[in-house]
């Protein structure tokens, strides 16, 4: 029984040695005093404890860069009955969701992904939500956005142009007046509102400016007080001035997410992407700001700012005005012909 | 050539199996392109063993070890592994396979029920698959629920309970546990491919194609943090309140398809993993081409589809199939219709 | 992967097999035997219980103090060094860098397996199929593999200089690694069969 035991343990070795294929080591040097000792075998994947509150976090980060440009038909989050909500509607449901563009000669514009994350958030035993994240996000994000459910902040800027164009006669006078030109710089914030410009961030399927909120002019308006008299024409109904401030989320068909004028690396990138799912309003790590941002029960998508150059935080939609009114057309997303619904 | 070195490892030194010769007629019906399993009234029970994952390290380099316990295999309908009974997977027409094939000769099922090829031609497949779906006929293939498919090969009798526990140390003195129970699991259709390509520089890789269908009529993820998952004293609503219940549901994980996007799996030569599904139209010159493989490839490429017909978290069920009523019924989630026209992951230390 | 190396593969799995001393039965003890097809198994085989030939095993857990032929697999931070198992490497493509199984080793027995041959009977009429009959119980103690890649095949101490024996660019990701210990309990049969 030795012997055979003996002979396996020599047969293996052989066939051990028969499949590596690395050069044979060198013979034996004295060591060198200092070197630095390094682990080997490195994991590309840990995990990471949090805590906050009462409630404790379990992070697993995957340390992988990912390229992608990919199409889902149909991305449906919570399709349940909520109250105060229609029936049948679902907290997040994007038809022909898209990630990545495709460019001319069938070349792909990847979107960028670094650092996945999965975690698990626990009161107590139990869980009660779940989050995938991406460290750093950046690219082009599409889809027919039915409902969204959410924090999507969206930063419209532009001249007044596009509002005098969309205005009547009284209408221009009173911004004239106002001192609020075609040529002033104008910016507002906008968030997911009802029809009725209250602010809607659950199944929500317009994105504009909240009641009581109004424009800023940032600049080419005329003196001081016309922050005041801005101030004066706050949204109500989703109007300023009846001009229409508050849009559909399906006519944004294609969303820059950080800035994506510059795909070659990761700067400016939007940190803290997660769609989650829980129980119960859950206060989550923001990636970026260290803080928590609170994700409603039921399922959640965060579109946060990123920071720019000079470290301001900026929204992850950036709009004009033209855009606004009008939406941004669908990007190609799709090889050949087709441009969607691939 | 292959196929009868894999059936030397399969048996003993010694064999002594009452052998009889085939007559001549008998020899020319076999023709063996690959050899079929059954799993025949199989049961697993791992609850002594355990199973410790590391490698896993936590913010600062230290390991924290995943310990796999109570990994169970039986017949549906084992009460989350506590009365296993054996099951049987497979069947003689519907077996387990693995096999060397031509690329042409493969088929793989699309989503509206055609059967069309995927792999090459003129390459040889090894691959090994799961029972298969079936052309005409067939099985629901979770019991109750139309929209999976009623095309499945196995049958109420195959299917399986599988369920497995995971605990995490992930701090010292916290621990977490998972316990994932499936309910009549099938995964009929699945399968991996794998053959040699010419590689995009020339050098020589391994590419394929897989598949991973999962069917489960319902899936338990139940959480816990202490010793054993079974608190004394605890009512039924309270172990529920900490369980993630999904009941009908399906995923079918398409990666790869074979003629214009295979699935490359490889290590850099910097000692990291690359996962790349390729531009299908990469290989098209003219604007025609790239059309005609773009078309080709929408139209044939099996999609990655995700359903579970309900989420719940929390609450009970009054029968083991049931929808659980008191906790936070998410309803409807679904992702379907995935498709990659690009993908590449590359793995990067953490540390 | 080329025919040898699956060889290779499979070969390494193939377990040794317990042999008791034999001894000759005479032909009237042989004719009492009445024949039935079947073999019963049990075994235990154990693939680097002590270590193996390529390397040594150092005294500490620090890769920077070891001499050109020693390893530790001991687990990051772990403060007593381990001895190793088997490795075995794959290139996945010309240029490529390398699939692994490292440190492959562990004492494995099982008892009960058996090989039998059988008739079953299906819709395209009656087939004989062998029946490899699932052992009871199959027990690990101390088995351990690591699975992932490495930009070469061998293994090199990235610690040490290429004068000292080792390769500070050498680099291995382990995408999982994994202990088994304990009993899997098992019943039932795998059936194999050739197919068209």
């Amino acid at each position: 029984m030795r012997q055979s035991f003996r002979f396996a343990k020599h047969a293996l070795a052989l066939v051990c040695a028969v499949a590596l294929n690395g050069p044979v080591q060198a013979r034996m040097v004295e060591l060198e005093d200092g070197e630095l000792s390094d682990i080997t075998g490195q994991a590309f994947i840990n995990l990471t404890t949090d805590n906050n509150a009462g409630i404790n976090y379990t992070r697993v980060n995957f340390g992988v860069n990912v390229d992608t440009q990919l199409n889902i038909k149909k991305l449906q989050l919570g399709q349940y009955n909520r109250a105060g909500e229609a029936a049948g509607s679902s907290d997040i449901l994007i038809n022909n969701f898209a990630l990545g563009t495709v460019g001319p000669n069938d070349t792909i514009n990847p979107f960028k992904i670094t650092n996945p994350f999965l975690e698990l958030a626990y009161d107590g035993n139990r869980v009660v939500g779940v989050r995938i994240g991406f460290g750093e996000a950046k690219g082009v994000l599409s889809g027919d956005i039915q409902s969204l459910t959410g924090n999507i902040p969206v930063h419209i800027k532009g001249t007044g142009d596009a509002i005098y164009n969309k205005s009547n006669f009284l209408q221009q006078s009173a911004l004239f007046l106002a001192g609020v030109y075609r040529s002033s710089i104008v910016e507002a914030d906008a968030t997911l509102v009802n029809s009725g410009g209250v602010s809607d961030p659950v199944r929500g399927t317009m994105s504009g400016i909240k009641n009581g909120d109004g424009l800023n002019c940032t600049s080419g308006c005329a003196g001081g007080w016309t922050d005041a008299l801005l101030g004066a024409f706050a949204s109500s109904n989703c109007s300023i001035l009846g001009i229409q401030t508050c849009f559909n989320l399906s006519q944004f068909q294609s969303l820059p997410v950080g800035n994506t004028s510059d795909m070659s690396n990761m700067q400016n990138a939007a940190k803290g992407f997660f769609i989650s799912l829980q129980t119960q309003d859950v206060a989550w790590r923001d990636m970026d700001s260290n803080a928590f941002i609170t994700a409603l029960q039921g399922a959640f998508l965060n579109l946060p700012k990123y920071r720019d150059a000079n470290g301001n935080l900026v929204s992850p939609i950036n709009i004009d005005f033209n855009q606004a009114f009008n939406g941004i057309p669908r990007q190609d997303t799709c090889l050949g012909t087709a441009t969607a619904g691939c | 050539m292959n196929r009868y070195l894999l059936l030397a490892a399969v048996l003993p030194a010694t064999m002594a199996g009452a052998m009889e010769p085939l007559s001549d007629a008998e020899l020319s019906d076999v023709q063996g392109a690959g050899l079929g399993f059954v799993l025949d009234q199989v049961l697993l029970d791992g609850s002594g063993a355990q199973i410790v994952i590391n490698d896993i390290t936590d913010g600062q380099g230290r390991n924290v070890p995943i310990s796999v316990k109570n990994l169970y295999l039986g017949a549906a309908g084992s009460n989350k592994g506590t009365n296993l009974s054996p099951v049987t997977i497979g069947s003689l027409d519907h077996p387990f396979e693995l096999e060397l094939a031509k690329g042409e000769e493969l088929r793989t099922l699309r989503d509206d029920g055609q059967w069309v090829q995927t792999t090459p031609n003129n390459i040889t497949v090894l691959s090994f698959k799961f029972p298969e779906r079936l052309v005409a006929g067939g099985n629901p293939c979770i019991d109750g629920y139309a929209a999976a498919g009623s095309n499945c090969s196995t049958g109420s009798s195959g299917r399986a309970d599988l369920g497995v526990r995971f605990d995490f140390q992930v701090a010292a003195g916290r621990t977490e546990m998972l316990a994932l129970d499936f309910h009549q699991l099938v995964m009929d259709g699945s399968y991996l491919r794998l053959w040699g390509d010419p590689g995009q520089n020339g050098n020589g890789e391994l590419v394929g194609e897989a598949r991973i269908n999962l069917f489960a009529k319902t899936l338990e993820v139940m959480s816990c943090a202490q010793v054993n998952c079974n608190t004394a004293g605890e009512t039924a609503a309270q172990r529920g309140a900490r369980t993630l219940y999904i009941t009908n549901g399906y995923a079918n994980i398409a990666l790869g398809y074979g003629k214009s996007q295979p699935l490359r799996l490889r290590s850099s030569a910097d000692g990291q993993f690359v996962l790349e599904l390729q531009n299908p139209t990469a290989s098209g010159t003219t604007a025609a081409q790239r059309q005609a493989l773009a078309s080709d490839f929408y139209a044939n490429a099996p999609r990655t589809n995700l359903v579970f017909e309900n989420l719940t978290v929390g609450g009970t069920r009054s029968s083991p199939t049931a929808i659980p009523t008191g906790g936070y019924n998410f309803g409807r989630n679904e992702i379907s219709g995935l498709s990659f026209n690009y993908l590449k992951v590359t793995s990067y230390d953490l540390r | 992967m080329t025919c040898a190396k699956a060889a290779v593969v499979l070969l390494s799995l193939l377990p040794a097999l317990t042999l008791a001393e034999m001894q000759a039965l005479d032909d009237s003890t042989l004719s009492e035997m009445s024949g039935q097809g079947g073999v019963y198994l049990s075994g235990e085989f154990s693939i680097n219980k002590n270590g193996g030939v390529l390397w040594e095993t150092p005294t500490t857990n620090n890769p920077a103090q070891w001499t050109a032929n020693q390893r530790s697999c001991a687990l990051a931070g772990a403060t007593s060094p381990e001895s190793c198992g088997m490795r075995v490497a794959v290139r996945s493509g010309a240029n490529a860098g390398w699939y692994v199984l490292d440190n492959l080793k562990g004492i494995f027995s099982f008892e009960g397996l058996t090989l039998d041959t059988r008739t079953l009977t299906s819709a395209s009429g009656e087939r004989e199929v062998l029946a490899l009959g699932l052992p009871n119980e199959i027990r690990f103690k101390g088995g351990n593999f690591s699975f992932g890649v490495a930009s070469q095949g061998g293994w090199k101490n990235k610690a040490l200089s290429a004068a000292n024996g080792g390769d500070p660019s050498y680099q291995q990701t382990n995408i999982f690694s994994a202990k088994i210990d304990g009993s899997i309990r098992m019943q039932g049969s795998v059936l194999v069969f050739p197919t068209n």
